[in-house]
């Protein structure tokens, strides 16, 4: 039986995860998944200085004009073989990949470039760093869970436990995650056996909704 | 006719609004912090009686092939901002460590004991293989600062 849409389950009492839950959770700070995923992400970009101001002290560079607003999907495809063997490809027309020692970078709409690792500097190296943070998170819950102030479960499919967290109002720099700027909850399906973040969605305080997902290709 | 220029006005602004939805996939380098330009906060230099803003335009993950950096300082004045420096565009070319980490000095004359707020912009723009790459970033202080030694 498939599992019903997000939202239309019946709810059980939250309750604290048990500790092999949280394990499944944190299994991928042992042994990251090996695979093939396609992961989307459904969100609405109001952040950044507003027009004509600069940002203060720092600013990264950019390709063309000012960071997008409204609503925003990226995808990307993202196939693990091991840690220095992967391939990033972006909905934006990206391609990225790592075999050994080395990186072969193609932004949109530029021929590949390849680098010696050795030349490069961490965390260019890894593939969360052109999948981004969100698409990083889904695959290796682990990173996520620290970000998390209190963790429930919310929906108890043994198959597919869903999990609710209140998150701290936080203004991290460079971080571009699911519990980015302004999110104040997140709920998340996990798959306990791949042991991944299939489904998110976050919440932000003025109550907009960006929503995540993760579909295992192989 | 008032109202049929209301929804053509309704429906071009929301054409608008699509249009700036999918530019999120536009190209772009990726985020980070170990790629732009940065900006110090406007010191009185007592070595050289001036005003001085160390800016700098960087890239520590890729190889550049050109690092270029720009700047300006402003001091607070009744009625806005007003120029008192300005670096022009000055080029490092790579491949070596300074092209990498482009740095610079603006250095703004002052009036000895006079008080302002000083405001410094930086404007850098790198070339990779792949591309080009620009951005801008700005520090002042939140205080007046002196002109002098104290």
């Amino acid at each position: 039986m498939d599992d019903p849409e997000p939202g239309t389950a019946a709810r059980a009492t939250p309750r604290r995860p048990d500790a092999a839950l949280v394990g499944r959770l944190l299994a991928s700070v042992v042994a990251a998944p090996i695979g093939a995923f396609r992961a989307t992400a459904d969100y609405e970009t109001v952040q950044g200085p507003p027009p004509g101001e600069l940002p203060r002290r720092f600013s990264p560079f950019r390709e063309a004009g000012p960071p997008p607003t409204g609503n925003a999907h990226d995808e990307c495809v993202i196939v693990l073989e091991d840690r220095d063997r992967w391939r990033v490809t972006t909905s934006g027309g990206g391609e990225y990949g790592r075999a050994g020692d080395v990186l072969t970078v193609q932004y949109p709409g530029h021929a590949a470039h390849e680098m010696d690792v050795e030349n490069v500097r961490a965390p260019s190296t890894d593939w969360p760093y052109y999948a981004g943070h969100w698409a990083e998170e889904l695959v290796l819950p682990h990173r996520f869970l620290g970000l998390l102030d209190e963790l429930v479960v919310v929906d108890d499919r043994p198959a597919r436990p869903r999990f609710g967290a209140a998150v701290s109002l936080r203004q991290p720099e460079a971080y571009q995650g699911i519990a980015g700027a302004e999110v104040l909850e997140v709920e998340f399906t996990v798959d306990v056996a791949l042991a991944v973040i299939v489904e998110a969605v976050a919440t932000t305080w003025d109550r907009r909704v960006s929503t995540y997902a993760l579909e295992v290709l192989g | 006719m008032r109202r049929l220029l209301v929804i053509v006005i309704v429906l071009v602004a929301g054409a608008v609004l699509v249009t700036e939805g999918s530019a999120a996939a536009a190209p772009r380098l990726a985020a980070s912090e170990d790629c732009g330009v940065r900006v110090n906060r406007p010191h009185f230099s007592r070595a050289y009686d001036e005003v001085h803003t160390r800016i700098e335009s960087f890239c520590r993950t890729m190889p550049v092939v050109t690092n270029t950096v720009s700047g300006a300082t402003y001091r607070s004045r009744f009625w806005g901002w007003e120029l008192v420096a300005e670096l022009p565009a000055t080029s490092t070319k790579g491949p070596a460590v300074f092209a990498q980490d482009h740095r610079e000095t603006v250095a703004a004359r002052c009036e000895p004991g006079s008080l302002h707020r000083c405001r410094t912009e930086v404007h850098g723009t790198v070339t990779f293989p792949h591309g080009t790459f620009s951005a801008s970033a700005y520090e002042e202080n939140d205080q007046e600062i002196l002109c002098g030694r104290p």
